[in-house]
């Protein structure tokens, strides 16, 4: 494998120019991410092909690699592990002591914890991990007494040792807080267990998957903000001031839908990883079409947003003037794995109220989430059931088929999830006070509007034809396999659909992965000590890039064999693509009212 | 529904017999050898109190005095606090106060007046004629505290430890039922359109 990180000027937005910089600053530059104090795979660094391991840069002048021995290749694996001895904290003599074992562990693991290590652990490399495949993540929710409050195992399974789990991560989690400190994660082995410390609540991730350390981070924050959307900041504070041994599950009772669907759906989902929306695909001209109809009348005076959404992703959302979505990004996707989880989308009623609360918008009230389906799921989804076996000669009913075939491998929660994902079209009208009359009279107003003017037809058409998605094989680029582009300005990303050889669960998750490792280390998330410009890896299967430029991020996956300068041609070729295409692929100049 | 879990922690000095207790109820085995607790350590045991499921996780502390300040952490959230003394040793019973009041300082809970606790008069297995403390003088403090429930017991022959236990569980989720549950649903939000304060950026 080889693998390059260098900073190119801003100068160059929309054209990758291969960078003119000379070798050695960005050698020393991935040399400083190794030795960061973070022990997160940051850079994937070479030795996955063995004897060729080497360090690659870009020189534009020759257009030729220029290849360094890599002196730092190491291949132990570590067995330390940074699990502490709750026995040995009661006086202040042993309270230090654990508090230096666990320092001393953590720091070795931190040396050792060399990025190629991990990537070379991470990858389909080692006989192993073949073995192990990817083992689902596991988090758990608790208070800080130590009682359960959530955990991702499936119900009923372990629960003892479950409750062991969280007795020891609180009694762990509080040696270091006595001391003003905060345990951020535990490395043993392939397996890193994250923490997020949102008093009253912990969060635990425990994954083997090698992701940079933000990314499990992320998912708690998510888990957190799903959480308090249903409880609230404010009422989670003052309970737990009166009580510090309530339990949770009480108020969470009949919640935890979501907060598994909110799981299933983050593992792949890179919009909510870079905070940003994925939007539907579509015609611009209808989508300007359908946003008009959703203009609220000047009688509802409460409401924030409405959105419209099909297959989990936003197809326009209007709001107030006042509001921008951008910081809401994350409620945007909070707000749709709502609307998809099981309970709400295969609800027999015909529309459903929810009382959510947005952190950031209010931390400590409710607004309540109107959402009823303008064509029902259960209709859509025979057909849908129908047409993946019927014909697969066509492109949309080959990606059902896909899904349906991906489903099948055992995430029984995402069943439901995905197949309704693929035919329902969600109104949802966000709202505050109490004007459920009006809001309903509105909506079913709409829905008659949309269904009238042939915009619904039109939409559920576009959705079922597969217009709505496409393939990276579609852009007629040599050796692009996918890719994620991000338009910084409209805070929104677009991909093509997964396609051949990344179609199988396990290969989603290694590209996602990788992602995930060039995202981090483009933005320095895990403590680099700079941001990237631009980011390279090989490795036996592809070559992915990642370029950060004023206007856009790219992320780019291309066969293993291609030259860099065909590296650099398609990605360019990518953004080019993507402007063309601009109005259909983004939501823009979305009304305001 | 998964089960609720109880927080129930362990308090008394040192050798009165706290880690046999535990693990006569949990594991239902005992023996004989003292081996100082050191810290803290917990078990957990799943128990059916009332037809209801739960778990109750069991924290056993050092009752040596340089670990009498475990810190707020291990006693935070604690259901139900179990005193344990040996009745044949008076000292360990006098010190019970100390180690009532440390918890409700400790733990600071929501009602201490009413905080359920249960006290163990422990190694009752011992010949009587080296008993220490009265269960007169037991009785009679447990009721100055407000009624504790008091019972004699021998970790060694599994006397009254199935027993205590259960009234811990009890107790605690007891206690748990009468606490109301302040879900006071909050006001609707007004959602001003036409304030200027912006809630974020708009770039």
């Amino acid at each position: 494998m080889t693998s390059a990180a260098s900073r190119t000027r801003p100068s160059s937005p929309t054209r990758l120019v291969i960078p003119s910089i000379h070798p050695t600053p960005s050698l020393s530059n991935i040399k400083d991410h190794r030795s960061s104090t973070l022990s997160v795979p940051l850079l994937p660094t070479p030795g996955l092909e063995s004897s060729a391991s080497s360090v690659t840069n870009l020189d534009l002048n020759e257009g030729i690699l220029v290849h360094d021995l890599d002196p730092d290749v190491d291949t132990t694996r570590s067995e330390d592990t940074a699990v502490g001895q709750i026995d040995d904290v009661a006086s202040e003599e042993s309270r230090r002591n654990l508090r230096d074992h666990l320092r001393r562990t953590l720091s070795v693991q931190r040396e050792k914890s060399d990025a190629k290590r991990k990537l070379d652990e991470w990858l389909d490399i080692s006989p192993d991990t073949t073995l192990e495949g990817y083992r689902p993540r596991e988090y758990f929710v608790l208070t800080d007494a130590g009682k359960p409050v959530f955990a991702s195992r499936p119900d009923g399974k372990d629960v003892e040792n479950s409750s062991s789990i969280m007795g020891v991560v609180q009694a762990l989690l509080s040696v270091f807080l006595e001391d003003g400190d905060k345990l951020r994660c535990i490395n043993t082995g392939r397996l890193r267990i994250t923490f997020l410390l949102r008093s009253p609540l912990y969060y635990v991730c425990a994954s083997s998957w090698g992701e940079p350390e933000s990314v499990t981070r992320s998912h708690l924050e998510y888990l957190h903000l799903q959480i308090l959307s249903i409880v609230t900041a404010s009422q989670l504070r003052r309970i737990f001031e009166r009580r510090t041994n309530f339990d949770l599950r009480r108020l969470l009772d009949g919640a935890e839908p979501f907060l598994f669907s909110l799981l299933d759906r983050i593992e792949l989902d890179f919009a909510m990883a870079t905070s940003s929306l994925n939007c539907l695909q579509l015609d611009q001209s209808l989508r300007v079409r359908v946003a008009e109809a959703l203009v609220p009348t000047s009688k509802m005076k409460d409401t924030l947003y409405i959105i419209l959404v099909a297959r989990g992703q936003v197809i326009t959302l209007v709001r107030p003037k006042k509001h921008s979505i951008h910081p809401a990004g994350t409620y945007i996707h909070i707000l749709v794995n709502t609307v998809y989880s099981p309970s709400i989308v295969n609800s027999p009623a015909s529309a459903s109220w929810i009382p959510v609360c947005l952190p950031k918008f209010n931390p400590a009230g409710f607004v309540n989430a109107y959402i009823t389906f303008l064509r029902r799921p259960d209709a859509s989804q025979k057909s849908y059931q129908r047409t993946a076996g019927d014909n697969e000669t066509d492109v949309a009913e080959t990606i059902s088929a896909s899904n349906v075939a991906e489903n099948s491998q055992g995430i029984t929660s995402w069943q439901t999830t995905r197949l309704i994902e693929d035919s329902g079209i969600g109104l949802v009208c966000i709202s505050g006070g109490g004007e459920f009359e009006t809001v309903r009279a509105w909506c079913d107003t709409v829905t008659q509007k949309l269904s009238d003017d042939g915009s619904l037809e039109a939409l559920v058409k576009a959705v079922d034809s597969g217009k709505t998605s496409y393939f990276a094989s579609q852009l007629g680029i040599p050796g692009l396999r996918h890719f994620v582009y991000k338009s910084r300005p409209h805070v929104q990303i677009t991909l093509p659909a997964f396609e051949e050889p990344y179609d199988t669960l396990d290969a989603k998750r290694r590209i996602i992965t990788l992602y995930q490792i060039i995202h981090d280390a483009i933005h320095a998330k895990s403590g680099q000590t700079g941001n990237l410009k631009l980011q390279y890896i090989r490795t036996e299967k592809e070559i992915v890039m990642g370029w950060i430029t004023q206007p856009f991020e790219l992320y780019v996956v291309l066969s293993p064999r291609l030259p860099k300068t065909a590296v650099i041609n398609a990605a360019n070729a990518v953004t080019r693509w993507v402007k063309k295409e601009e109005s259909q692929l983004f939501l823009r100049d979305a009304p305001v009212f | 529904m998964r089960p609720q879990l109880l927080k129930v922690i362990i308090l008394g000095d040192s050798g009165v017999g706290k880690t046999s207790l535990m693990n006569q109820f949990v594991n239902s085995r005992f023996n004989s050898q003292y081996k100082a607790t050191i810290g803290a350590d917990f078990l957990t045991k799943e128990v059916t109190v009332d037809n209801r499921l739960v778990t109750m996780q069991i924290w056993d502390t050092a009752g040596q005095e340089r670990f009498q300040s475990l810190g707020v952490a291990y006693y935070r959230g604690a259901d139900c606090c179990v005193l344990v003394y040996d009745v044949n040793n008076s000292k360990s019973f006098e010190n019970l106060n100390n180690w009532r009041d440390e918890f409700l300082i400790q733990a600071s809970p929501h009602d201490a007046e009413r905080f359920p606790f249960v006290v163990l008069g422990n190694k009752i297995d011992v010949d009587e004629s080296r008993r220490q403390v009265t269960q007169k003088r037991v009785l009679a403090w447990c009721q100055s505290k407000g009624n504790i429930p008091y019972f004699e017991t021998s970790a060694k022959e599994a006397v009254n430890v199935q027993e205590a236990f259960a009234v811990v569980a009890r107790n605690a989720l007891q206690q748990e039922a009468e606490e109301q549950l302040y879900v006071d649903y909050p006001d609707p939000i007004q959602i001003d359109r036409e304030s200027t304060q912006s809630y974020g950026c708009n770039c």
